[in-house]
């Protein structure tokens, strides 16, 4: 089952979200294959070599190493699947931020949730517009 | 006057030697002709004469007699007095009665006479029956006339004598007064001859310029002027000839050592008697400290300048800082925050939940502190913005942000079952949208939780025009607040009932944040059970005024 749960690749240092996001995953009853990056340098590494095929990138802004904004510019601009769906998953607010990769076309920007049910219901919402592929674990 | 003594002396000596009768007039230009004396053998009858003289004042149109006398300067003899004399002096028949009972045998008026003027008459008379004046007698009585001339003409030059001493006295008390203040002055002052020549030279001269008054004097004043301001001077003398007067003209001097002083000068000319002007006056005032002084003004002004813009670029360093500081503790103190809310959340779902009780409630304090924490965090941020942000002011239309305010709380709105309404229209105001959406959304969210657990909340959002002000408000039928604490609650962190109802304390600071950052202020009327009206008021749009 689990080779054709579509593929995600999730660019985020902070393990702590990442569990939580695979319980909130679980939650929405969500069956993905989740790839981790904890830093930009290594997104872009995972991509390149081919080690993942995401259908969807789920990026930090504030990366160690290379930035969001980075790995987003670079997918636009190198990567041999330029089209890539990319969904900034970030817990700034910032206006300026939202312009920046709006202009470096992310496909939608989203704040981190403070509550899990309000995780749930985000990525609820994320795979039915992104991965409308997406089996869900329960029938 | 003193002469008048000698006169009277005159008169008195006549009646011992010359004759029984003897009276002085005197003419003066001030006064007219006068009577000054009276004298006769018979001391009883100098009364009389007088009497007489006061009934038939002296008529300076008479032909005759003492009128005469100093209308020709001529004496006059009398050698027999006959009675159509008397009748032709007299004014009336009593004149004539009293001049014919004085018994008069002969008379004569001489002149007193004084560098060829007249200045008075003498007259003698004689009573003596069978006397009879005669050309000895007159010239007797014309020495006697001379010598009073020469007595008054004495006094007069002695009277001039003393006031000119007096006039030059005071001239010379003044001059020296004068002198004095020149002298003692701590302005140079100094003279000049039209070639500029030094004329006179005072004490402050020599202390501002170094040289001393006897050297000083003669010399050309090109001594105490540098080189370069030569043609300066030249200027200076033609604009005084022409009348100006130069006042306050601030320049350079040189003293005697060399050194350059920074002066102010004043200069006029100086006139003769005819108003001719025969030279020039300086006075000079050093103002060397003052200018020190000003120059310092200008370089202290300069360096505060330079000091003000790199304490501003410090500051607005150590406001970015700040700025990417407070960024920093909205993300890197959230993350845990949410880590610890969102874990001990999936420990409180029910179906995933293998806790017990006491566990699980365990759970629920960690999940009710994270956010609160979370709130706190959140709220805090709020306030540091709306204290920090930069404000331009536009024109906001109320209406449209009461618009979007419904839509951000549709949810809790809808979860609370609350009634609202907005009185509309609510106009425009002048202030920043940002602040204003805050400000209304921190009101409107406020009176949808302050209600009892019984009842549910009804709001009301409208507005109200005062002196160019809109007041914005947002009323609801809460619990209210007693009037002791309105004030308090706009401070921050201050919470009327902590356990009974949600909140950071924060949001109502922020409301009056915003509110004063708009040039406004916040306040609330409440009454406790029956609800409050919370308003912000700011300045209106100039059209609705």
């Amino acid at each position: 089952m689990t080779s054709r749960a579509p593929q995600v690749l999730m660019v985020e240092d902070d393990d702590d979200f990442v569990a939580l996001a695979r319980l909130a995953f679980r939650k929405a009853e969500l069956s993905l294959a989740l790839t981790v990056a904890t830093n930009g340098e290594e997104a872009i590494s995972h991509l390149k070599n081919g080690a993942t095929h995401p259908a969807l990138v789920l990026l930090d802004l504030k990366l160690p190493k290379v930035s969001g904004i980075e790995v987003l510019r670079w997918i636009r601009s190198e990567h041999s699947a330029p089209a890539l769906p990319v969904v900034m998953l970030t817990s700034s607010g910032e206006d300026g931020d939202r312009g920046a990769v709006a202009e470096l076309g992310a496909n939608d920007y989203c704040v981190k949730p403070h509550g899990f049910s309000e995780l749930v219901v985000l990525f609820k919402k994320i795979a039915g517009r992104w991965l409308p592929d997406a089996p869900s674990t329960v029938r | 006057l003193d002469y008048e003594a000698t006169l009277a002396k005159v008169s008195e000596l006549s009646v011992q030697r010359l004759a029984d009768w003897c009276t002085v007039h005197v003419s003066d230009p001030r006064t007219g002709v006068r009577q000054i004396s009276v004298s006769h053998r018979d001391p009883a009858r100098v009364r009389f004469a007088k009497d007489l003289a006061l009934k038939y004042p002296y008529d300076p149109e008479s032909p005759r007699g003492v009128p005469q006398v100093l209308r020709t300067g001529q004496p006059e003899i009398y050698p027999h007095v006959t009675e159509e004399l008397l009748r032709a002096g007299a004014k009336d028949e009593e004149h004539f009665r009293i001049l014919r009972d004085l018994g008069m045998e002969s008379a004569m008026v001489v002149p007193i006479r004084s560098r060829g003027r007249t200045l008075g008459a003498i007259t003698f008379i004689a009573t003596e029956p069978g006397r009879s004046y005669g050309p000895e007698d007159l010239s007797l009585g014309e020495a006697l006339g001379d010598r009073a001339g020469l007595a008054i003409e004495n006094a007069a030059l002695y009277e001039e004598a003393k006031r000119q001493l007096e006039e030059r006295r005071r001239s010379e008390a003044a001059r020296a007064l004068l002198a004095a203040a020149v002298e003692s002055s701590e302005d140079a002052i100094l003279t000049l001859t039209l070639d500029g020549s030094i004329t006179s030279w005072n004490r402050g001269a020599t202390r501002l310029y170094g040289f001393p008054e006897g050297e000083a004097l003669g010399q050309k004043i090109s001594i105490i002027i540098p080189e370069e301001l030569r043609s300066e001077e030249a200027t200076i003398f033609e604009r005084v000839l022409r009348g100006e007067r130069i006042e306050h003209f601030e320049t350079r001097r040189r003293t005697k050592d060399g050194r350059v002083l920074d002066v102010s000068l004043t200069v006029s000319q100086i006139c003769d008697a005819a108003g001719a002007v025969i030279g020039f006056s300086k006075i000079a005032r050093d103002i060397s400290e003052r200018k020190k002084a000003e120059d310092e003004i200008r370089r202290l002004n300069a360096t505060l300048e330079e000091r003000v813009k790199l304490r501003t670029a410090e500051l607005s360093r150590a406001l970015s800082e700040l700025e990417s500081f407070t960024n920093t503790i909205a993300h890197d103190l959230r993350a845990p925050l949410r880590t610890m809310r969102g874990f001990s959340e999936v420990l409180l779902e029910g179906s995933e939940s293998s806790l017990g009780p006491e566990a699980k409630d365990a759970a629920r304090r960690i999940f009710e502190g994270a956010k609160r924490m979370d709130d706190l965090t959140k709220d805090l941020l709020a306030y540091g913005r709306v204290a920090q942000a930069p404000i331009e002011p536009e024109d906001v239309d109320l209406d449209q942000v009461a618009h979007e305010l419904l839509r951000t709380f549709e949810g809790e709105i809808r979860s609370s079952s609350a009634s609202v309404k907005v009185a509309r229209p609510l106009g425009r105001a002048r202030g920043s949208r940002t602040l204003l959406s805050q400000a209304l959304g921190n009101l409107f969210s406020n009176a949808c939780k302050f209600v009892p657990p019984d009842k549910h909340p009804e709001v009301e959002v409208g507005s109200e025009r005062r002196n160019g002000r809109l007041r914005v408000w947002v009323r609801d039928r809460g619990i209210g607040i007693e009037p002791r604490y309105q004030d308090k609650l706009f401070k921050m962190f201050e919470r009327l009932e902590p356990g009974k109802y949600p909140g950071t304390g924060i949001g109502l600071a922020i409301v009056q944040k915003a509110a004063e950052r708009m040039g406004g202020r916040a306040g609330v009327e409440s009454e406790p059970g029956t609800g409050s009206r919370f308003w912000i008021e700011i300045p209106a749009c100039e059209q609705e005024a």
